[in-house]
């Protein structure tokens, strides 16, 4: 087996190794709204993200529902969209 | 010593066993078609979907949810039909809220529609927003309660909301991500690997 096929070989298994660890994230949906979140023992939530910087074209997301702008029920309305038109 | 012919072109030995089989640049392109096709499977729907048709005002009551697995991921398709809505001053805004079973409120998203028209120098024009979508990932398997209220300002709107929730099998981004990064890589090691071949095809076409 001549260094080039050894230095092959170790590229290939480098690949492996990360096509498993993309594999990981993308079977625990990273990227998406709600990632990463968790229920504790005395019933709070904590860790839901809002989605990552690579997923576009989603809604507005709102993950603290005291806060939120533009919400129903939040503290402040964004409403209408005509203005988004021609 | 002069260098002959043969010497100059035929590549020594040892030059020939430090080079791989074949170039890092095509197995590199080989790993990124990989993951694209990878992402292009996780991006299927798993199962039926659930759909739930509310009032224009939305439901302060919510839909029951099971979620079958951890990490599970989906897709919500919002639709309300703006047509009744007064153009380019009417609004209707959505709100989707994911809850536990005991209604504890765990993150929402929303969005809204509307209707725009108008003339301008081109003529006539029109423009809606029907519909909008969220990918959402629940991280924890159960029972969850889906919560859906909405608001508007027109009169006598009345046109019923469509929540259609789909299960994706994962989550394509991350094999998106890497296959972009794996064929740039593979097109910058292509170029690097083979720098003379490609000046001298630029050449070639710059000479016509």
């Amino acid at each position: 087996m001549t260094r080039g096929t050894v230095k092959l070989i170790i590229v290939c298994g480098i690949l492996v190794v990360g096509y498993g660890v993309v594999y990981s994230y993308s079977v625990r949906g990273w990227g998406y709204a709600g990632y990463g979140g968790r229920r504790h023992d005395n019933g709070m939530y904590s860790g839901y993200r809002s989605p990552s910087i690579f997923y576009w074209g989603g809604a507005s997301y709102y993950g603290n529902p005291s806060v939120r702008t533009g919400s129903v029920s939040g503290s402040g309305r964004s409403g209408a969209g005509p203005g988004a038109g021609k | 010593m002069p260098i002959t012919h043969e010497g100059y072109v035929k590549p020594k030995k040892e030059a020939n066993a430090s080079k791989p089989p074949i170039g890092y640049g095509l197995v590199l392109m080989g790993f990124s078609i990989i993951c694209f096709a990878t992402a292009f499977v996780f991006s299927f729907d798993d199962g039926k979907p659930l759909t739930i048709q509310a009032p224009a005002e939305g439901n302060p009551v919510g839909y029951p949810f099971n979620v079958p697995e951890d990490h599970s991921v989906y897709l919500a398709t919002v639709a309300q039909h703006p047509g009744g809505l007064p153009s380019n001053s009417g609004w209707s805004d959505i709100e989707i809220e994911i809850m536990d079973k005991n209604e504890t409120s765990i993150f929402s998203f929303g969005g809204d529609v509307w209707q725009a028209s108008g003339r301008d120098s081109d003529g006539a024009w029109s423009e809606a927003k029907s519909n909008f979508k969220m990918k959402f990932t629940v991280p924890e398997k159960g029972d969850y309660l889906i919560g859906l209220t909405a608001e508007n300002n027109a009169p006598n709107y009345n046109a019923p909301i469509k929540v259609t929730i789909q299960r994706k099998a994962a989550s394509p981004l991350p094999f998106m991500l890497a296959g972009i990064c794996a064929f740039i890589a593979a097109v910058i090691i292509g170029y690097i690997t083979n720098m003379d071949a490609v000046k001298e095809t630029l050449a070639a076409m710059a000479d016509g």
